[in-house]
């Protein structure tokens, strides 16, 4: 009597998804039957898959589908959101002056030392340039289309402006955390952020979302959760 | 038929209306897979919406390498994934995980009722690693690399995934008398 091994899982696997035919369905079909174990996983996997099958046709419903399309249709640089309540998710509004613009941060090591994508053009930068203030509003607020794309790690005020942003975050912790990409935070770091906040910030085209961390805070894209920047913690 | 890549061009190049032609190809498709994965209406209209509005903001970093569709079915499982992350972190009465053996007192009770879980019931009990895949392969059909490609995962991982997750739903499933057995059981009482 034969015992099962890793490979006939990739067997039983495709015996159950009908992806084997003629002599090869043959041969696993012997293989499989010889393995009392390999022929009650496949007839595991087929009840699963008898029971998935039976999954309804769903679709939208026509004022489902209405809502939606209103909820898509922009505004001048805003966006509805569906959920009623998500309005009443208070906003945390960091404004942020032109003068920290004007200092640098040499000693922040930039994405690339650490790894991160890099922003190639700094054409990039929004169309509503040259506005420095930043606003960061919690999870649920709405937000605007003027971001520049990629990464700004080599815009040294940039960068300063965000670790300013993520020490005051440090220092007073909304109580939302941000919708988006935690699970891809999570995967980078395997610790649960201080605050994450979705940022409005002249610097990024995408919407952008910050996870705040005891000595370091990352900022991904909202949509793509592709890692934007690392931003060091400083000194407040 | 003008194809998604067209639609996508016209609509960068400023044609509204053909945002809103791609949304009506997809948005059933995206709202299902959001549906299975979330296991609510409301929640899987937050998700589609969250999905095509990614399309309205990055559709121009849509590199074309794979079909639109899947791109957007891979934007649509993020956004399951976060939304199932922010729902797990609200809870305040932690639910155990696993599947538990039958319990007979709750099943007479439930047998009254019904025999079997529906789909979304059933697929609740699975974790949404293996979930996102037996929706995928089983439920929409997609091939193996259109899988993976959709959960940015190698394909041995998804072909992983799918026989796990399988594995665990037969287990649950297992947990539910099937409707000949309840028959049988109530033709001998």
């Amino acid at each position: 009597m034969k015992t099962m091994h890793e490979h006939d899982i990739d067997l039983i696997a495709a015996i159950a998804e009908q992806r084997l035919t003629g002599e090869e369905l043959i041969r696993a079909g012997a293989e499989v039957s010889a393995c009392p174990e390999c022929t009650k996983r496949l007839a595991e996997q087929r009840a699963a898959r008898a029971f998935l099958g039976t999954a309804p046709d769903v679709g939208l419903t026509s004022i489902e589908r209405a809502r939606l399309h209103r909820a898509m249709r922009p505004r001048p640089s805003r966006w509805y959101r569906l959920v009623p309540s998500l309005a009443a998710a208070a906003a945390i509004v960091v404004a942020v002056g032109l003068a920290t613009r004007n200092t640098t941060m040499e000693s922040l090591p930039t994405a690339k030392d650490i790894g991160a994508p890099l922003q190639t053009e700094q054409s990039q930068r929004n169309a509503f340039e040259p506005s420095a203030e930043s606003t960061i509003t919690a999870a649920a607020s709405s937000t605007t289309l003027a971001f520049a794309a990629g990464s700004v790690a080599e815009d040294a005020a940039a960068l300063e402006e965000l670790a300013t942003i993520a020490s005051q975050l440090r220092a007073d912790p909304p109580d939302e955390m941000a919708d988006a990409c935690g699970t891809k935070a999570f995967e980078q770091t395997s610790l649960d952020p201080v605050a994450s906040v979705d940022i409005e910030t002249s610097y990024y085209t995408v919407p952008a979302v910050m996870f705040v961390y005891q000595d370091s805070a990352l900022v991904f894209d909202a949509g793509t959760c592709d890692l934007l920047d690392t931003i060091p913690a400083v000194e407040p | 038929m003008v194809s998604d890549d067209k639609l996508l061009s016209a609509f960068l190049d400023g044609d509204a209306a053909s945002f809103d032609e791609l949304m009506s190809r997809h948005e059933d498709a995206i709202f299902r897979l959001c549906l299975r994965m979330l296991g609510s209406r409301e929640d899987a209209m937050d998700a589609t919406q969250d999905t095509f509005l990614t399309l309205y903001r990055k559709g121009k970093q849509f590199s074309g390498k794979s079909k639109l569709s899947t791109w957007l079915y891979r934007v649509a499982i993020n956004t399951c994934h976060d939304h199932l992350r922010r729902r797990k972190r609200r809870q305040t009465v932690p639910i155990p995980e696993g599947i538990d053996p039958p319990d007979t007192a709750v099943q007479d009770a439930f047998d009254s009722v019904e025999v079997r879980p529906d789909i979304l019931t059933a697929l609740k009990a699975i974790p949404e690693e293996f979930r996102g895949a037996i929706v995928l392969i089983d439920i929409e059909g997609l091939s193996l690399d259109t899988a993976a490609d959709a959960l940015s995962v190698p394909i041995g991982t998804v072909k992983s995934r799918t026989y796990r997750g399988r594995r665990l739903l037969a287990e649950y499933l297992g947990n539910f008398p099937s409707p000949s057995e309840h028959q049988r059981d109530e033709d001998h009482a």
